[in-house]
C-alpha cells in the first residue's frame, strides 16, 4: 500500500509518516501545502492520499479542495481527510462529490494505529469512511418528535454503522450478525425512516447523512 | 474669548436708558403732553374768544399740524428715550403755535409771535438731517444748520428793527417792542433782499437734505427714507408760501389754500414717523417668520441672507468662530478680524458655549437696538442649532467608524486566537496523543497491568483535553462560518444544540462582521432557550431584504426575558453586538409564550 501524506504541522508530518511506516505503509511523499500534494500525486499516483483540511496558503480548507480534485482527476486514488474539525458539514461536502473511496476521519484517530489504519484500507477498497464521533453527534442530537425513537436499539446501532461508510458486510462484523439480518436491518430501518435513496451499500451513505442532518 | 475682546463692541444697549432714565423720560414726555394739550386747547379757544372764529377746516388743520407733532414726538420719546428725535418734534409742533400769540393781546406777545413764527421750518430742517439718532449725522451738517439757525435769528431779528404793523396797515395790532426805525424805502428793500435770500436758503437746505440721502448707505436708507420724502410736502409748503408772501398778490381763495390747506403737508410728516414706527413692527415679525426657515439644516450663508434682509443692510457680513483657528473666519472658511470702519459696526452674537458669529453691519441698525438684539437673537439660535447638528453629526460619524473598527478588531483578535490555537496547542496535544498511543501498542498485551492502567488513564485525558480544545476554539471562531458561511455555519451550530434547532437561511455570502455578528447572536440565544427558558424547540429564521438582514430567533420558551433585568445581561451583550454593527434589536418574551429576538442589520 502505497500512501502520500499531506500535513503542514511537521510534528504531526514526520509523527505519521514514522507511524504508518511502522505499520508497513509505503509513505512515498510526505507534503506540507496542497499545491505540492497535487503535484506528487500528479506524477506518482499512490494508492490512497492522507491529507490535512487546513494548510498554506490560505489556511481555510485547501486539504478538501485538494482531495476533490484528487478523487476526480485520479478515480484510481482514495482520499482519506483528517481533520481537527467535528463538522458532518464537511464529511458531507466530502462524499457529495466523491461517494466511494473518500473518508473523513478526526485527526483524534492519530493515538490508534489500527483504527487509522482500517480508514486507510476501507477508503482503498472503494468505502465511505466517516469518523464515529462525527456520526454520534449527529444520531444523538435532539429532534422534534424523534423519528429515531421508532427505531430498535440494534437498528440504532446498524444506523451509525452505515452513517460510518460500513458495508453491510462489515456492520455484521462488527455486531456478530449475519449478512442476511444486517440486511433486515438496513431495509427496515431505510422503510421507517423513509429514506427513499439508493440503498446501495456504497450510496448509502450519503443518503443517511443528509438524513441525519436534516 | 481670547482675540476678541477688544476688537468687538458690546451689544450697543447703552442707546436705552435704564429704569431711572425712564422714568425721568416718563416724567418730561407727561409734561409735553400736557402743555401740547394747553396750547393745542388755547389755539381752538383764542379765536373765538376774540370773537373771530376760523373756519372748523382751517382750525382742524392748524391745530391738529400742532397735535400730531406734539403727540408724535411724545411717543418718540418714550420709545427711543435719550434720542432727541421726540424733542425736535414736539418743538416743531410749540413753533407752529408760536403765531397763535397774535391772538394775546400785548405788546411782548406780538413781537414774540412776529419773532420767532417761522423758525418750525428751520426744526423741521434739523429733524430732516438729524433722523433717526436725534444727532446731526457729520460737521457739515452741522455747520449747516448752526448757518441756518443763525441766519433765522439774525434775519428775523433784523425784519423786527424795521417792522412797524401800523405802517403796514394793521391798525389794530399791538407796538413791536423791537421797532428802531421804520422807513417805507428802507423796509421794501430790506424785504426783497429777505425774500430772495429765504427762498435760497430753502432751496438750499432742500439740497443739503438731497445730499444727505445720497451719502447714505442702503440700511440708512431704508430707515430714513419716509422721512427724506416727508420733507417734500414741507418744503414744497415753505417755498410756496414764500413766493406767496413776497412776489405775487393772491386772490383770496388762493390765499386760502396757500395759508390755511397747505400747512396740512406738514402733518405728513409725524404720519410717517408712525408708519416708519408700524415697519418696525413689521420688522420684528419678519423676524418670528424666519425661525421656521432657519430650523433645521441650513445651507452656508442663508442665516447671512435672513440678517441682511431683516436688517435691511445688503452688505451685512457674518463672521463664524472658529474653536479650530481660535479666531473668526468668513462663509469661505478664511480668517477674519472683525473690526468696525466707518458706518459699520461689530455686533456680536453669542452662544452659551462661547462665541458663535459677529456681524458687521450699518451702524444705522444701532438705532432699532431692540430689533438688533431680535434678529441676532434668532441668528444665535439657527447657529447654535447648526453647530449642534454638525457636532452631533460628527460624533456619529466617528461613533460609527469607532465601533465599526472595534467590531473588526474583535473578530480579528478571535480568528487569530482560534488560528494560534489550531497550529499551537492542538497540534502539539495530537502530537502527544500520537505518541502516547505509539507508546501504548508498544507496552502491548504483556505489559505491566498498572502501567497499562496508567497509560489508558493519561490517553483518555488527552482525548478529553483536546475535545475541550477542540470546542473551546470553535467557540472563538467557527471555521467553518468563514469556509462556508452563515447557513452552513447555524447548520452546524443546530447540530450540536442541547435542543433542536430548526435553521433557515439564505446560502448567499455576506461581509465577515454580519456573518459572524449573526452566528454568535443565534448561538446566544439557543444557548438562553436551553439554559434559562426551558424551550423545547428555537427557530431561527434569517431573511434578507434589500441592504437589510433580519435575524429571529424564537423559543416556545417560559418568556419574560428582559434587557433590563439583572439577568439579561446575555441581552445586552447581544444588543450591543447587533447595535456596534449599526443594526437594532428587539426582545418580545411575554411571560409563558416564549421568546423572539430579532436582531436587523445592515448588509449591504
Amino acid at each position: 500500500m502505497r500512501v502520500i501524506l499531506a500535513e503542514d504541522s511537521v510534528l504531526l508530518r514526520e509523527g505519521l509518516a514514522r507511524l504508518l511506516g511502522d505499520a508497513d505503509i509505503e509513505v512515498t511523499h510526505a507534503v506540507g501545502d496542497a499545491d505540492t500534494l497535487l503535484a506528487a500525486v500528479d506524477t506518482q499516483p499512490p494508492d490512497v492520499v492522507v491529507t490535512d483540511i487546513r494548510m498554506p496558503p490560505t489556511f481555510t480548507d485547501e486539504g478538501l479542495t485538494a482531495a476533490l480534485t484528487i478523487r476526480a482527476r485520479h478515480p484510481t486514488v482514495a482520499v482519506l481527510v483528517l481533520s481537527q474539525y467535528l463538522e458532518a458539514a464537511y464529511a458531507e461536502r466530502l462524499l457529495r462529490h466523491s461517494a466511494t473511496g473518500a473518508g473523513y476521519l478526526l485527526k483524534d484517530r492519530v493515538n490508534d494505529v489500527t483504527a487509522l489504519c482500517d480508514a486507510i484500507a476501507r477508503v482503498a477498497r472503494g468505502e465511505s469512511v466517516v469518523d464515529p464521533e462525527v456520526i454520534r453527534t449527529l444520531v444523538g442530537r435532539p429532534r422534534l418528535d424523534n423519528p429515531l425513537d421508532r427505531l430498535t436499539d440494534r437498528e440504532r446501532e446498524v444506523l451509525a454503522l452505515m452513517a460510518e461508510g460500513r458495508s453491510n458486510h462489515g456492520i455484521g462484523d462488527r455486531l456478530f450478525l449475519s449478512a442476511k439480518t444486517v440486511e433486515g436491518h438496513v431495509g427496515s430501518i431505510m422503510t421507517k425512516l423513509q429514506i427513499a435513496d439508493s440503498r446501495e451499500e456504497n450510496r448509502r451513505v450519503l443518503a443517511v447523512i443528509r438524513y441525519l442532518r436534516s | 474669548m481670547s482675540g476678541m475682546g477688544t476688537a468687538v463692541a458690546p451689544f450697543p444697549l447703552d442707546q436705552v436708558a435704564g429704569r431711572e432714565g425712564r422714568r425721568g423720560t416718563a416724567a418730561l414726555a407727561s409734561v409735553i403732553a400736557a402743555a401740547g394739550g394747553v396750547a393745542c386747547a388755547l389755539s381752538i379757544a383764542a379765536p373765538a374768544l376774540r370773537g373771530l372764529p376760523l373756519h372748523p377746516l382751517d382750525q382742524a388743520i392748524h391745530t391738529g399740524v400742532a397735535a400730531a407733532y406734539i403727540g408724535t414726538g411724545v411717543v418718540a420719546l418714550l420709545r427711543r428715550p435719550g434720542n432727541a428725535t421726540g424733542l425736535l418734534m414736539a418743538a416743531i409742533g410749540f413753533l407752529w403755535l408760536v403765531g397763535d400769540l397774535y391772538w394775546i393781546p400785548g405788546a411782548l406777545a406780538f413781537t414774540i409771535a412776529a419773532t420767532f413764527a417761522l423758525f418750525y421750518g428751520t426744526v423741521l430742517a434739523h429733524l430732516a438731517l438729524a433722523f433717526p439718532s436725534g444727532r446731526l449725522p457729520g460737521g457739515f451738517e452741522r455747520r449747516v444748520m448752526v448757518g441756518l439757525y443763525a441766519w433765522m435769528l439774525v434775519n428775523n431779528l433784523v425784519r423786527m428793527l424795521f417792522f412797524d404793523p401800523h405802517a403796514e396797515g394793521c391798525a389794530g395790532c399791538p407796538a413791536n417792542l423791537l421797532l428802531v426805525v421804520h422807513d417805507p424805502g428802507l423796509e421794501r428793500w430790506r424785504n426783497d433782499v429777505s425774500s430772495y435770500l429765504d427762498t435760497a436758503v430753502i432751496v438750499a437746505v432742500g439740497a443739503v437734505i438731497v445730499r444727505h440721502w445720497w451719502r447714505r448707505t442702503r440700511a440708512a436708507r431704508y430707515v430714513i427714507a419716509p422721512v427724506v420724502w416727508a420733507a417734500g410736502p414741507a418744503l414744497a409748503y415753505l417755498v410756496t408760501r414764500e413766493v406767496a408772501d413776497d412776489f405775487v398778490t393772491l386772490s383770496p381763495a388762493g390765499a386760502r389754500i396757500v395759508y390755511e390747506f397747505m400747512p396740512a403737508g406738514l402733518a405728513v410728516w409725524p404720519l410717517v414717523f408712525l408708519v416708519g414706527l408700524l415697519r418696525t413692527r413689521l420688522d420684528y415679525a419678519r423676524v418670528g417668520a424666519l425661525l421656521p426657515q432657519l430650523a433645521g439644516q441650513v445651507a452656508p450663508g442663508r442665516v447671512r441672507d435672513a440678517l441682511a434682509a431683516t436688517l435691511h443692510d445688503p452688505q451685512l457680513e457674518l463672521l463664524y468662530w472658529s474653536p479650530i483657528t481660535d479666531g473668526y473666519v468668513d462663509l469661505d472658511g478664511h480668517p477674519r478680524e472683525p473690526v468696525a470702519s466707518p458706518g459699520r459696526t461689530v455686533a456680536p452674537i453669542g452662544g452659551e458655549g462661547g462665541p458663535l458669529a459677529v456681524m458687521l453691519v450699518d451702524e444705522i441698525v444701532l438705532q432699532e437696538p431692540a430689533l438688533l438684539q431680535a434678529a441676532g437673537a434668532m441668528a444665535r439660535l439657527a447657529l447654535e442649532n447648526e453647530r449642534l447638528q454638525a457636532e452631533v453629526r460628527s460624533q456619529l460619524v466617528q461613533l460609527r467608524s469607532t465601533t465599526a473598527r472595534l467590531v473588526e478588531a474583535g473578530q480579528d483578535a478571535r480568528q487569530r486566537i482560534e488560528r494560534d490555537l489550531h497550529d499551537g496547542a492542538q497540534q502539539r496535544l495530537l502530537a502527544l496523543s500520537m505518541t502516547l498511543g505509539q507508546a501504548r501498542a508498544r507496552a502491548g498485551d504483556g505489559a505491566d497491568p498498572r502501567l497499562r492502567a496508567f497509560l489508558d488513564h493519561a490517553a483518555d485525558d488527552l482525548q478529553q483535553a483536546i475535545t475541550e480544545l477542540r470546542e473551546l476554539a470553535r467557540g472563538i471562531h467557527p471555521m467553518l462560518l468563514t469556509q462556508e458561511g452563515l447557513a452552513s455555519a447555524l447548520k452546524a451550530l443546530a447540530e450540536r444544540a442541547p435542543l433542536p434547532v430548526e435553521i433557515s437561511a439564505p446560502s448567499q455570502r455576506f461581509p465577515d462582521t454580519v456573518e459572524s455578528t449573526a452566528y454568535f447572536f443565534v448561538s446566544e440565544a439557543v444557548t438562553n432557550a436551553a439554559r434559562h427558558a426551558a424551550a423545547s424547540v428555537v427557530r431561527v429564521e434569517v431573511t434578507v431584504a434589500g441592504d437589510e438582514m433580519s435575524v429571529r430567533v424564537s423559543d416556545d420558551g417560559v418568556g419574560g426575558a428582559n434587557p433590563a433585568t439583572p439577568g439579561g445581561s446575555g441581552l445586552l451583550g447581544m444588543r450591543d453586538r447587533v447595535v456596534a454593527l449599526g443594526g437594532r434589536m428587539t426582545v418580545t418574551s411575554p411571560t409563558g409564550r416564549g421568546t423572539t429576538v430579532v436582531a436587523r442589520l445592515p448588509c449591504g
